[in-house]
């Protein structure tokens, strides 16, 4: 007879996603501070592009407390997402931001340079464990 | 209920391409992993090779390895992974990322992967240490 095993529940935020993050429109305006607060862990991306058909865009994630210049500042993380399609990307292993996080979506590619923003509407979600 | 095997060059025939230390090597050359068009679906890249090692970034490039040039051409992805401890196969050790894409990411030009230790665009700063890379493409 097998042993009944008591399951433990995980508090939350301890390492598991409890906040998510969205932006309907996000630009080549940065969206500062997106959790209120430093310590944050990233475990997914949605970047949203049906309503951009016209051109991949890059959505950029910077570890920064003040406000991002998008352009010059270095983002920290970046992904691709496809003209008029939904990508979702999961990750593991991630490091805990010790800065805030602000988000920006430019059409250019990498993690710095480049501060155009997709000419139709990136929608952006982003599941973290705020820390709390 | 008689299974049926999903016929070859579907999405569901996926190979993993491992490149191994010297793979992506510390003095920051780029990794030519696919001429044409692939799909990567999983990138497994880990850090733990030595203690201590610094933090990295693993760029992905939508284009052929022999037409970049590091700090000028722009990765499609860039993903920090955490400096690390030597893993000792028994957990998820830190200094080891996994992305994920169940949609797959399309690399119509060809398939690079870089390592530096610098953030944003630069990337011309070796890591310390040789890092592994494990992707999970389209056959």
């Amino acid at each position: 007879m097998p042993t009944e095993m008591e399951g433990t529940q995980v508090a939350t935020g301890a390492g598991v996603p409890n906040v998510i993050i969205r932006s309907d429109a996000l630009t080549a305006t940065p969206e500062n501070d997106i959790t209120g607060a430093t310590g944050a862990i990233v475990y997914f991306i949605m970047v949203d592009c049906r309503l951009n058909p016209a051109q991949d865009v890059t959505a950029r994630l910077y570890h920064d407390d003040a406000a991002t210049d998008v352009g010059a500042d270095d983002a920290q993380l970046w992904v691709r997402g496809y003209k008029g399609k939904k990508k979702t990307y999961w990750f593991e292993g991630l490091e805990a931001a010790a800065t805030k996080i602000n988000i920006a979506c430019v059409q250019e590619k990498g993690g710095t340079v480049g501060s155009t923003s997709p000419t139709g509407t990136v929608k952006l979600a982003i599941g973290l464990d705020d820390g709390s | 209920m008689a299974t049926t095997r999903s016929p070859a060059s579907s999405d569901l025939d996926h190979r993993t391409i491992f490149v191994s230390a010297p793979g992506i090597t510390a003095d920051k050359g780029f990794v030519g992993i696919a001429d044409g068009s692939t799909t990567v679906y999983e990138a497994n890249i880990d850090n733990t090779w030595v203690d201590s090692s610094t933090d990295v970034w693993a760029y992905l490039f939508d284009d052929v390895s022999n037409d970049l040039t590091p700090g000028t051409d722009r990765p499609d992805f860039g993903i920090p992974v955490p400096a690390g401890v030597a893993a000792d196969n028994t957990k998820f050790a830190v200094g080891r990322v996994v992305m994920i894409c169940l949609e797959g990411i399309p690399f119509t030009n060809g398939l690079t992967v870089l390592a530096s230790k610098e953030d944003g665009n630069a990337m011309d700063a070796a890591p310390d240490n040789d890092i592994t890379v494990a992707l999970k493409v389209s056959a």
